[in-house]
């Protein structure tokens, strides 16, 4: 906020410096979400050096499993360029344990269980013209548990081709079962100075 | 009450003066001959004995000697010495003016002034000289305290341009700042850049940094004790300030002359003011929307006192100040037939009140009591509202949502203080005192209008009330020629939520004479802190919370050890060279993505607890008289911070560990009309955080196209940013009008366009290649003001 309001006053000015960031050995990185509707899909790649411009290099020859405890239920296959993927869906709460290796890294892991998905109740979307623009306004109702923190990432995708847009951070309060939210680029970018006590967070794409 | 046989038991212990005929006291008042303002730390001695004593923040002095002949000498820097034979027989109440020195152009004045840095018990403290602070350049030409006190060594300021104190390796949380004995909880302005002290209301200012005698407490690393001006009690004076950001007005006088005066003094930005055309003619090139923005300050300190009879004196003092910063916009536009205003408002505000009651009475000519009541309102909103009204022909709907974030503190306080001044080889102070406090660390409120919803709710944290109590007794007392010894115990409790905290504060520091003008000093004091300050490491916004102890939240203690040198050279420079060791416990910061949104329910599960320490050594050359004033303070430190669940456990450099600091400070005056000010000030980089590896993040079901990069970070503060330096100059130009003396001042902040470091970041160039890239705030920046004293 502070850059912000001097930025404004004061045009600030930027230099291209040099530190010294060590370099590191690469790690082991697998990067894949546990739901409930979807079968396991991982991506296997390596950590990079912040200021290496490569593209980061994906691990095609990793082997991918699955446990529960100790018992191993699935080995995932390589898809291509680094994405694997396997035939089981994961049970709601139920933890599972993901091990990676490959030549040359240390062995990474990971455990964690799929929540629930949220119900949808309704969906309802309204045409508009703003200042000559077509812009579309889109409400969905869903509940949620007030005493748990949850995360919430939704989605919109347009049917039909055409220019895809994120909005900045919108963000909901707990207390609120429903909410419009709309698609007005001015309006979305000031919504990502909207402050609520509790945050639930939404990336939305149009 | 409690308190009271505690006091009993102090008074136990103080020295017990023998009313002996062969002494007798001289006691009265010490003030500036044309305003009537107190003199705050005059020196007051029989220059044939050398017993001497000073003046205390109420310009009340008392000095009792064996009946003899004596040499009255009153000093105070700036001022024409008073000297006066007395023989006295009997106990004598003598007020004492000083005129300022106006001879400046043609001799240096020799001012032994206040008491010689090396003759003082006290260590680690400095007193800011109020009229070069007002001849220094500073940003956009508007004359700020804290940053005048940034300047000083052992205080580091935080991030550029703003006003944060820092001092021996302690938070801004942990410096009490006083605004005539009231605590002030944020003192500051535009998100920092600006701090509330407005100069021309201000007396005098002190800044501790160790040894603290036992009056003060309640913070761990610094006490900042700013008195107000009490008012002209001769004639009514005035001065009118205009200058880039914002203009003042202090207008004082007499309500009854000799008796009673007044001084209140304005200050309000004009930004918004000013920018609103333009914003109204780039909000209308958008068919039907309509946007307004703007951000102000004002301030506000006014002050009443009145002198009952020679020995009993009110003071009635209060400072207001308030930053709002807000948006509104609003858009209409008919869509299926149906009109539709949206309307969205948000604002951002933060104010502190403070009020104090004073009574003085002297009970003998040896006793000074002080007896104050303090009121002290902090709070800060934040709030936006959405309306959305949908008229057709056959209906009208409404939906909307508000919600606004209200955090604040309130207190309530009561002390008694008492200075006995048996005779020149003590000077004792007792008090005790009440603060009840009220919390409200974090209350949302939400409404919502929607189709099929109706929502009014608060929720958040709740108030919470605590009672914080302290009671203190110190003497300073002179053992001989050459020892001098501060010594003191404060006791300080704090009742919250049926927990009760109390701390035994031993403090001691003491100097020894080794020659005439050298002195070595030491000290060792411990603190106790019942209130913390939640802050989200990078900013130091209004955003920051005050929140009180708890049962699982516990209070900060710190203890400080410092030993040094003092020297006075040709009556001109003082000197000091000083070195500490601190520990402090107890600390709080957030959890790892944890702020200030997230707290209201139950900060106490979203932050950490650990301890920090900083160690270091402070060089500090003065020159207080003469055409040319100034200094030269330089520091060496180190601040580290450890918290078992930051950082993997491992103890890192706090963000604002500099391990060399230097200030150079000079204003020199060519004539009457015309000086000049120059600050040079060099740091070495803040501490920073920056990512060491990226890699990718993760696949989101059912759409596979977008996969972020995640930047990882190995070590809290590993990196260093670039060194800070810039050179900031002014001239003041004054000139003797008909009506009262105008001034012109100029200047130019960081006059030799350094870029210095604000942030760090990885960025990239056009190419797209990944780099490194540091964001610099102010180039050169010129300001000018103009100011009619009358």
């Amino acid at each position: 906020m502070r850059a912000l309001v001097v930025g404004c006053l004061f045009a600030s000015c930027e230099t291209v410096i040099t530190l010294d960031i060590p370099i590191v050995k690469p790690k082991l990185v697998v990067n894949g979400a546990f739901s409930t509707d979807s079968t396991w899909r991982v991506i296997v790649s390596e950590s990079q050096h912040i200021l290496d411009n490569a593209q980061i290099l994906r691990i095609t020859t990793a082997n991918v499993k699955v446990f529960i405890g100790s018992t191993l239920i699935e080995e995932l296959v390589h898809e291509g360029n680094g994405v694997y993927t396997g035939s089981l869906k994961p049970a709601v709460n139920q933890a599972y344990t993901m091990e990676v290796s490959a030549n040359g890294y240390d062995q990474a892991w990971a455990t964690d269980v799929a929540p629930l998905p949220i119900q949808i109740f309704s969906t309802d979307t309204n045409r508009i013209i703003v200042q000559g623009y077509r812009q579309m306004q889109c409400k969905i109702t869903f509940t949620d548990d007030g005493s748990a923190r949850n995360f919430y990432m939704i989605r919109l995708r347009p049917r039909v081709g055409g220019m895809s847009t994120t909005t900045s951070e919108t963000l909901l309060t707990r207390s609120m079962v429903s909410r419009a939210f709309t698609l007005n680029p001015m309006m979305a970018s000031f919504r990502a100075m909207e402050t609520f006590s509790v945050l639930k967070h939404c990336s939305m794409m149009a | 009450m409690a308190s009271l046989p505690l006091l009993r038991f102090v008074f136990l212990f103080l020295p017990i003066a023998t009313q002996a005929q062969s002494r007798f006291t001289i006691s009265g008042f010490v003030t500036d001959s044309s305003s009537g303002e107190a003199l705050i730390g005059a020196t007051v001695y029989d220059a044939r004995t050398l017993n001497g004593t000073t003046s205390n923040v109420y310009g009340f002095y008392s000095l009792t000697l064996p009946a003899d002949t004596i040499l009255l000498t009153v000093s105070y820097v700036g001022y024409t010495k008073f000297e006066r034979t007395l023989r006295p027989f009997a106990n004598v109440s003598l007020n004492i003016s000083l005129s300022p020195s106006i001879h400046l152009q043609a001799v240096e004045i020799i001012a032994t002034g206040t008491e010689r840095i090396e003759e003082r018990s006290q260590m680690s403290t400095i007193t800011l000289p109020i009229e070069e602070v007002k001849a220094l350049p500073m940003l956009l030409g508007e004359r700020d305290i804290l940053k005048a006190v940034q300047l000083l060594p052992g205080v580091q300021s935080g991030a550029e341009g703003t006003s944060g104190l820092y001092v021996r390796g302690g938070g801004p949380e942990q410096n009490l700042i006083l605004l005539d004995g009231v605590p002030v909880y944020n003192a500051s302005h535009l998100f920092g850049f600006f701090s509330v002290f407005n100069p021309d209301a201000v007396n005098s200012v002190q800044l501790i940094k160790g040894g603290f005698p036992a009056r003060y407490g309640g913070r761990l690393s610094s006490v900042l004790d700013i008195r107000m001006k009490e008012g002209n009690v001769n004639e009514f004076r005035g001065q009118a300030t205009i200058g880039l950001v914002a203009s003042k007005l202090t207008l004082e006088g007499p309500v009854q002359k000799g008796k009673s005066s007044f001084i209140i003094s304005g200050r309000r930005t004009y930004i918004d003011l000013l920018a609103q055309p333009i914003i109204k003619a780039v909000s209308q090139q958008f068919e039907g929307v309509k946007f307004s923005t703007g951000y102000y300050f004002y301030d506000l300190n006014a002050k009443f006192n009145h002198r009952f009879s020679t020995r009993s004196r009110l003071f009635v003092s209060s400072y207001l100040g308030n930053d709002k910063a807000y948006t509104r916009i609003e858009e209409n536009y008919v869509s299926n037939q149906t009109e539709v205003t949206n309307k969205w408002s948000a604002a951002l505000a933060w104010g502190n009140i403070t009020t104090a009651v004073r009574w003085n009475y002297e009970l003998s000519s040896k006793a000074f009591m002080n007896v104050t009541g303090t009121h002290s309102r902090y709070r800060f909103n934040v709030g936006q509202e959405y309306e959305s009204v949908y008229k057709s022909a056959s209906q009208t709907t409404k939906e909307g949502f508000s919600y606004e974030y209200i955090s604040g503190i309130y207190d309530w306080g009561v002390a008694i203080d008492l200075d006995y001044l048996p005779n020149p080889n003590h000077f004792v102070k007792v008090g005790i005192g009440e603060t009840y406090h009220t919390f409200t660390p974090g209350v949302n409120t939400v409404k919502v209008t929607d189709i099929g919803t109706n929502l009014d709710t608060s929720f958040g944290a709740s108030r919470i009330y605590a009672h914080q109590l302290f009671a203190y007794a110190e003497d300073d007392i002179r053992l001989g020629y050459r020892f001098k010894v501060n010594a003191g115990v404060r006791l300080s409790g704090f009742l919250v939520k049926n927990q009760t905290y109390a701390f035994v504060e031993p403090r001691i520091s003491g100097r020894y004479l080794i020659t005439d003008t050298w002195s070595a000093k030491a000290s060792f004091s411990t603190m106790a802190q019942y209130i913390h300050l939640l802050t989200n490491a990078s900013i130091g916004l209004p955003t920051d919370l005050w929140v009180p102890v708890t049962d699982t939240i516990r209070p900060m203690h710190s203890s400080q050890v410092a030993l040094g040198l003092a020297r006075t050279i040709n009556n001109t420079y003082e000197v000091s060279v000083e070195g500490y060791y601190k520990t402090m416990n107890n600390l709080i910061e957030y959890k790892e993505g944890a702020s200030f949104f997230s707290v209201g329910n139950d900060w106490q599960t979203k932050v950490e607890s650990g301890k920090g320490w900083a160690y270091g050594a402070e060089v500090f050359i003065q020159k207080k008289t003469g055409m040319t004033k100034g200094w030269i303070g330089y520091t060496l430190s180190w601040s580290m911070r450890q918290f078992e669940n930051l950082n993997f456990g491992e103890s890192f450099p706090y963000k604002y560990d500099r391990r060399h600091d230097i200030s150079v400070v000079i204003t020199h005056k060519f004539s009457e009309r015309t000086d000049v000010g120059m600050v040079w000030v060099y740091g070495t980089g803040n501490a920073i955080t920056l990512p060491i590896t990226r890699y990718e993040g993760s696949l989101q079901p059912p759409y596979f196209e977008y996969i972020p990069t995640i930047e990882y970070f190995a070590k809290r503060n590993d990196f260093r940013m670039r060194s800070y330096h810039r050179l900031d100059v002014s001239i003041n130009r004054h000139k003797q009008k008909k009506r009262g003396m105008r001034t012109w001042s100029y200047g130019f902040y960081n006059a030799y366009s350094r870029r210095n470091p604000f942030y760090v970041y990885v960025g990239h160039d056009h190419s797209g290649n990944r780099q490194l890239k540091q964001v610099s705030l102010f180039p050169i920046i010129p300001f000018f003001s103009w100011t009619f004293e009358f």
